[in-house]
């Protein structure tokens, strides 16, 4: 049943056979189902989890394991309930597309293999999907393919996250070569046992977070997110902020009780999601595209989420998952807004749009909810998660983490608002004056709604949701750690009203002026010269390397004949010899 | 056994003369002339490992038999994609068809 | 089977091998691989293989040389112009197979015959399912298993049909 998304992408071109409207309704109806079926779920999950497992190569002693305890069945929830809104809002967004068959076989393949990610029972079946994961994202990302650049955004996700995925097989094999065992169950009696040497602990666990590194797009593999925005809105809204990137932080909370005795590996982790976090958030602060602040974001989010894993307490973790789930919620919704808008006015640049804040209110408040969350002010859910990982954080005593979370929580208002005023405030630009603006198809609006509510409301299923993944539930911190991060906030949130709202100081009057402020917009337009960095070192040797080979692909037959031949010879001598 | 040797290096022979041929013909059908001989050793090969005091084996005959079908398969495969090639380029001569667009 | 049998088997087919491949003119050439696929085809059927000889024979002297001489009457067996030398690169493939065959036959002269191979032990229980676990009902009702995987396999294939009959349109 957890499959059944899984299953359904055969029958997607029979059905879309029958005319588009079946096949969107049957997209939609596959994926309420599988939500249905996580809903069902949950609780097996209350009542201590279970596994099933069965047999599946019995030659190679390899099973097959379904894990039901709180964390799969948490993610499968959020997949799956994000997934049918995203399908419902397809229809809508993507009403006027061609080779909409392929994409929901790729949307149902992709939400199939995201659950069978998070209730796998043992190493390896999670790394099939893993793969099967990341194939989809790039054939979506890259899903008008007659565009160069979304055809180069897709390959370059799938290598970037190959180098991840790659580190993460060796991390599998290590683990696997010293334990005999991939299943999660048996590596965690191990590791408590401390039956696993330290050094391989730390070298496989290194290895693993490598892959989740690169999945969920953290410093240094963070290049190809903001890339992957040449992707239809939805594709963007499902993959970047509710699913896949997810994936990476749920195998370091999977592995966490494997390797979280091990305080190197936690603070690497911590280390790793402060800088992506930082990076993340000051990128989305010079960026015009409005989907580039989203993707920005999410890297920057999902830093704090490792930031919060690798605090190393039970409390930590329950953030982090916390903070995942509201991610999921206020990002979709953001994405979701922004292709409205950009559905719309058929552009991304936030520079030609301006003034839509009457005509569009439903996206306007969806938008702003989704500002509100992602800044964190109560009593939205963005408040409550990120106030957790930063509470924690002065818990456990590092001051440097807390005061440069603090730094990040006053860049994510910073930028958030900076979006939203240009976006719906200001004059109305001649983009907009010239087409019609109307407001979203109902498809599209439903969503918009649904999402909108659960950002103010999700807070309350806080109690729940520890229950569920099997944490105490966390008591409330003291009052100035409240205040601080409110005054993070005040502190991004002013410059932002200051300039993109009041139009004083004007925005591009400071860059013309202040030599600092251009040369900064500068570094952080060229994302600190990641890309450039990459391109000259790895893609130009290997293509460099490729024209070398060149010259041994000669096309006649007889000259290839002599590789064969040369090849029998030597090995028929070195049998000889030996 | 040494009839069994004697096939065995019959075999050989043939499996490096078919190989000759492909790596010197001038004429594609012939080159798969030349690979039709190729596969005659290996079937003979083939046999000739299986054989015993009382004859083959019946291992070796499955084997044979299912190397025999493929080999046809993949020749006659072959000869319609040279009747293809003759087509686009013209010639048949594999020294001068090096370039997949000509 | 008198050992001159075999040499003299043996001596035939490497004649009419080498005759085929060096024989300008390709129908001719044809002719002589057709009496090369039957002279292996009396080999099998002299050691007492006779489904395997008869298959052979009927294949390769039978099914492809018709196909042989099908294809050189669509492409004109015109003879490769005489008069060509032997250029350099036909010397180096001639010379690396010539080297490869001499390596090779020292190495079947000096191991000797090859044992009798082992006969038919097909690993039957590896086939088998190990029930170790209740739930191994699941594997063990086939019929399930084939009817889902047929329903499956059923539409892959009129999904495939149907984008593939759309190849006009958009899709």
């Amino acid at each position: 049943m957890w499959l059944l998304p899984l299953i359904a992408v055969v029958f997607v071109p029979v059905v879309s056979a029958l005319g588009g409207k079946a096949r969107e309704w049957f997209a939609a109806l596959v994926v309420l189902l599988a939500a249905a079926f996580a809903v069902t779920l949950v609780p097996i999950a209350l009542s201590g989890g279970s596994q099933l497992s069965m047999a599946w190569l019995p030659i190679s002693g390899f099973r097959l394991q379904i894990r039901v305890d709180g964390l799969s069945v948490f993610l499968a929830l959020i997949v799956n309930l994000l997934g049918f809104l995203i399908v419902l809002y397809s229809q809508g967004y993507m009403k006027r597309e061609t080779g909409l068959t392929r994409y929901y076989c790729l949307v149902l393949l992709f939400i199939g293999s995201m659950t069978g990610l998070v209730m796998a029972g043992n190493l390896l079946q999670m790394y099939i999907f893993w793969e099967l994961v990341g194939i989809c994202s790039s054939f979506l990302i890259a899903f008008w393919y007659d565009r160069p650049e979304a055809v180069r955004a897709g390959l370059k996700a799938f290598i970037v996250t190959r180098v991840g995925d790659v580190g993460l097989l060796i991390g599998l094999i290590l683990l696997y070569v010293n334990t005999g065992t991939f299943s999660f169950d048996a590596l965690e009696t191990m590791a408590g046992g401390g039956k696993i040497a330290g050094g391989i602990l730390l070298a496989s666990g290194l290895l693993i977070l490598l892959g989740a590194m690169g999945k969920s797009a953290q410093f240094p593999l963070h290049v190809w997110l903001p890339d992957a925005m040449e992707g239809p809105t939805t594709v963007s809204a499902l993959i970047h902020a509710a699913t896949m990137v997810n994936a990476g932080v749920y195998l370091v909370a999977r592995v966490t009780p494997i390797f979280g005795s091990s305080s190197i590996w936690l603070g690497v982790v911590a280390w790793v999601g402060i800088i992506s976090a930082i990076l993340g958030a000051t990128m989305a602060g010079a960026t015009l595209d409005v989907k580039r602040v989203l993707a920005y974001s999410t890297i920057s989010q999902l830093g704090l989420m490792f930031l919060a894993l690798g605090i190393g307490s039970p409390v930590g973790w329950f953030a982090s998952q916390f903070h995942l789930m509201s991610q999921a919620a206020f990002k979709a919704l953001g994405f979701l807004a922004a292709g409205s808008l950009i559905h719309l006015l058929g552009t991304r640049d936030m520079n030609e749009m301006g003034g839509l804040g009457r005509k569009m209110p439903v996206t306007f408040i969806a938008f702003f909810f989704s500002i509100l969350a992602m800044s964190g002010v109560p009593p939205f859910i963005g408040f409550w998660s990120k106030d957790l990982i930063i509470a924690e954080l002065h818990n456990a005593g590092d001051s440097t983490l807390f005061v440069l979370a603090l730094f990040v929580s006053a860049c994510t208002s910073f930028y958030a608002f900076r979006a939203f005023f240009k976006v719906f405030y200001g004059k109305q630009s001649d983009l907009v004056k010239s087409k019609q603006i109307h407001e979203s198809p109902l498809a599209m609006a439903i969503p918009l709604g649904l999402l909108s509510i659960a950002v103010l409301t999700l807070w309350l299923v806080e109690g729940g949701t520890s229950r569920l993944l099997g944490v105490v539930e966390p008591e409330a911190a003291s009052p100035w750690i409240y205040a601080a991060s409110l005054g993070a906030l005040l502190i991004g949130f002013l410059p932002a009203y200051a300039m993109y709202l009041r139009q004083s100081p004007e925005p591009s009057q400071l860059v013309a002026t202040h030599h600092w402020i251009s040369a900064t917009r500068n570094v952080l337009l060229e994302g600190y010269g990641f890309d450039r960095f990459y391109d000259r070192v790895f893609a130009s040797t290997v293509t460099r390397l490729g024209s070398a080979v060149r010259l041994i692909q000669t096309g006649s037959l007889g000259k290839n004949m002599w590789g064969i031949l040369l090849f029998i010879l030597i090995v028929a001598l070195v049998v000889l010899v030996l | 056994m040494i009839d069994q040797q004697i096939l065995q290096l019959t075999a050989a022979a043939m499996f490096f003369m078919g190989l000759a041929g492909l790596a010197t013909t001038r004429n594609l059908v012939k080159a798969i002339m030349s690979f039709q001989v190729v596969l005659f050793g290996v079937n003979l090969a083939l046999f000739s490992s299986g054989l015993g005091p009382n004859g083959p084996s019946m291992f070796s005959t499955a084997l044979l038999v299912l190397s025999i079908s493929i080999g046809a398969s993949v020749e006659a495969f072959a000869l319609s994609l040279v009747i293809l090639v003759y087509r686009h380029y013209g010639t048949l001569n594999p020294w001068e068809i090096r370039r997949l667009r000509h | 089977m008198a050992i001159e049998l075999t040499i003299l088997l043996s001596a035939l087919l490497i004649g009419v091998t080498l005759s085929a491949l060096l024989i300008k003119r390709l129908v001719y050439s044809l002719i002589m691989l057709f009496y090369s696929g039957l002279l292996l085809g009396c080999v099998f059927l002299a050691y007492g293989a006779s489904y395997a000889g008869l298959f052979q024979i009927i294949t390769f002297a039978g099914a492809v040389s018709v196909m042989f001489m099908v294809i050189l009457m669509l492409i004109g067996g015109e003879p490769t112009p005489t008069g060509q030398r032997i250029s350099r690169e036909q010397v180096i493939g001639l010379g690396l197979s010539i080297a490869g065959f001499l390596v090779v036959a020292s190495i079947l002269w000096q191991f000797g015959p090859s044992p009798i191979p082992v006969e038919e032990t097909v690993l039957a229980r590896q086939m088998g399912f190990a029930a170790d676990d209740p739930l191994s009902f699941l594997w063990s009702l086939r019929s399930w298993d084939i009817l889902f995987l047929v329903i499956l396999l059923s539409a892959a294939l009129a999904g495939i049909l149907n984008l593939f009959s759309k190849e006009g349109e958009h899709e």
